[in-house]
């Protein structure tokens, strides 16, 4: 085989209480750049259950995904999604909705595809041109996610994303985990509506070290990390 | 969380070469007994790298399940599969045949999807009536692929009455993931020599797999969590 892989675990550690969820990951890297993602994330309070494999091209953007959900032991969803140059689309069989056939047409090829899973946010540090303190992400292609709610309890459906996430990259700092010690890239998640996320992470394959969202009170943090993860 | 949990790893050794493949699996089992599978298999030879989550009802029959596949580091397929009691359906794109969408129409429940993880032919066993020393089909079969590694598609591929199964009887089994006692089966095929297959336990959790068609054998090396 000519790919190289890493595979880890992220804790979700909720404030007062401790682990509260967790997200084991596999990535695989195709020696032309392409990439997949295979993430299993436990949330306990919500007892949500989710599965992603998304596939992004060597330029970070959706090629293809699939996300299924259970919450409270209970079928949510199992949804495929394929983005080409000019199209959009979910294939998808939900409890809430039933079955979906969506397909958006887009101008250009989507540029972000929000799954949800703590690794999948972290590679957002790629959307920035210049990491230099203070740059924001120009980013401003088409986007979607498969979930409007903050833990990603719905659907899967193809949601656009209905307003602008900007990224402010902040500059590289120490940080330490059980998994070791890193170099950790920190950028923020801004939003108009909640307060900022801040992220860690690894130079080239944007691995979450450190994930902070006061939001949900919750800290996630990289606790396994083996393989070639750079 | 109420669901449990096991995951481990299966190593694909080819007769005097050693290891040339293997299987990364995580399953989950919910209180109803619906069970989904993740699997990511990686087959050295062929250079096939396999990604399977597939989801079973209580009774081992699919419910949805999601397959993807490159060949030589090169896309092959991704696709999405579910079935109703009236209806088996594929949404593809693939490499070789640009966009499908598939629809059967079916008059009972599907018995197994093949999706071509070790794993996935460990589950199959589940349908097989140990009292029945006969050879046994599963009544309504599909396979997401025509070859034989699985390398081709994914797509939806009736296959019903390409491979009867026989329960040979209890063994116990040693391999590098530990001892145990095992059900021993046999696949048969029209075409190409029978498949042993080893698996314990109420998960049919697949132990070891000699196939002289492929001059290969399957065999557990490792196993955490909470395997019944």
């Amino acid at each position: 085989m000519k790919h190289r892989s890493y595979s880890g675990k992220v804790l979700y550690l909720t404030d007062g209480k401790g682990e509260m969820g967790r997200e084991m990951f596999y990535v695989t890297i195709q020696p032309d750049g392409t990439r997949t993602m295979r993430a299993v994330c436990e949330m306990d309070d919500d007892r949500l259950l989710r599965d992603v494999v998304i596939t992004v091209n060597k330029d970070w953007h959706p090629i293809d995904a699939f996300v299924r959900l259970t919450v409270e032991e209970k079928f949510m969803g199992s949804s495929w999604f394929r983005f080409t140059d000019t199209l959009a689309e979910c294939q998808g069989y939900t409890a809430k909705e039933g079955r979906l056939d969506q397909r958006f047409e887009t101008a250009e090829r989507t540029r972000t595809f929000g799954t949800h899973p703590v690794h999948s946010d972290a590679w957002g540090l790629n959307l920035f041109k210049t990491r230099t303190p203070g740059a924001i992400s120009s980013e401003v292609g088409v986007g979607f996610s498969s979930s409007h709610l903050p833990n990603g309890g719905s659907g899967p459906t193809l949601m656009p994303t209905a307003t602008y996430i900007t990224r402010k990259y902040i500059g590289i700092e120490n940080i330490e985990t059980k998994a070791g010690k890193f170099k950790g890239e920190h950028f923020q998640m801004l939003f108009d509506k909640y307060p900022p996320i801040d992220i860690w992470a690894t130079s080239v394959d944007c691995i979450p070290l450190r994930l902070r969202w006061d939001l949900l009170k919750q800290t996630y943090e990289l606790v396994e990390l083996s393989g070639d993860g750079r | 969380m109420k669901h449990r949990s096991y995951q481990g790893k299966v190593s694909y050794l080819t007769d005097g070469v050693g290891e040339m493949g293997r299987e990364m699996f995580h399953v989950t089992i919910q209180p109803d007994g619906t069970r989904t599978l993740r699997a990511t298999c990686e087959l050295d030879d062929d250079r096939l790298l396999r990604d399977v989550v597939a989801t079973l009802d209580r009774e081992w029959r699919p419910l949805d399940a999601f397959v993807r596949l490159t060949i030589n580091e090169k896309f092959t397929g991704t696709s999405w599969f579910r079935f109703t009691k009236h209806i088996a359906e594929c949404e593809s794109f693939t490499a070789k045949e640009g966009r499908v969408h598939q629809v059967f129409e079916i008059e009972e429940r599907v018995a197994e999807l093949g999706t071509h993880p070790v794993h996935a032919d460990a589950w199959g066993l589940a349908q097989v009536d140990r009292k029945d020393a006969s050879a046994q089909a599963p009544s309504l079969r599909f396979s997401t692929s025509t070859q034989p590694e699985g390398g081709s598609g994914p797509l939806l591929v009736p296959s019903t009455g390409r491979k009867v199964r026989r329960y040979i009887g209890a063994e116990t089994i040693r391999v590098a993931a530990g001892t145990f006692k095992a059900a021993h089966f046999q696949d048969s095929f029209p075409d190409k020599p029978p498949a042993e297959l080893w698996v314990t336990g109420e998960d049919y959790i697949p132990i070891k797999v000699e196939w002289s068609y492929r001059k290969q054998t399957y065999e557990l090396i490792e196993l955490s969590g909470d395997a019944r």
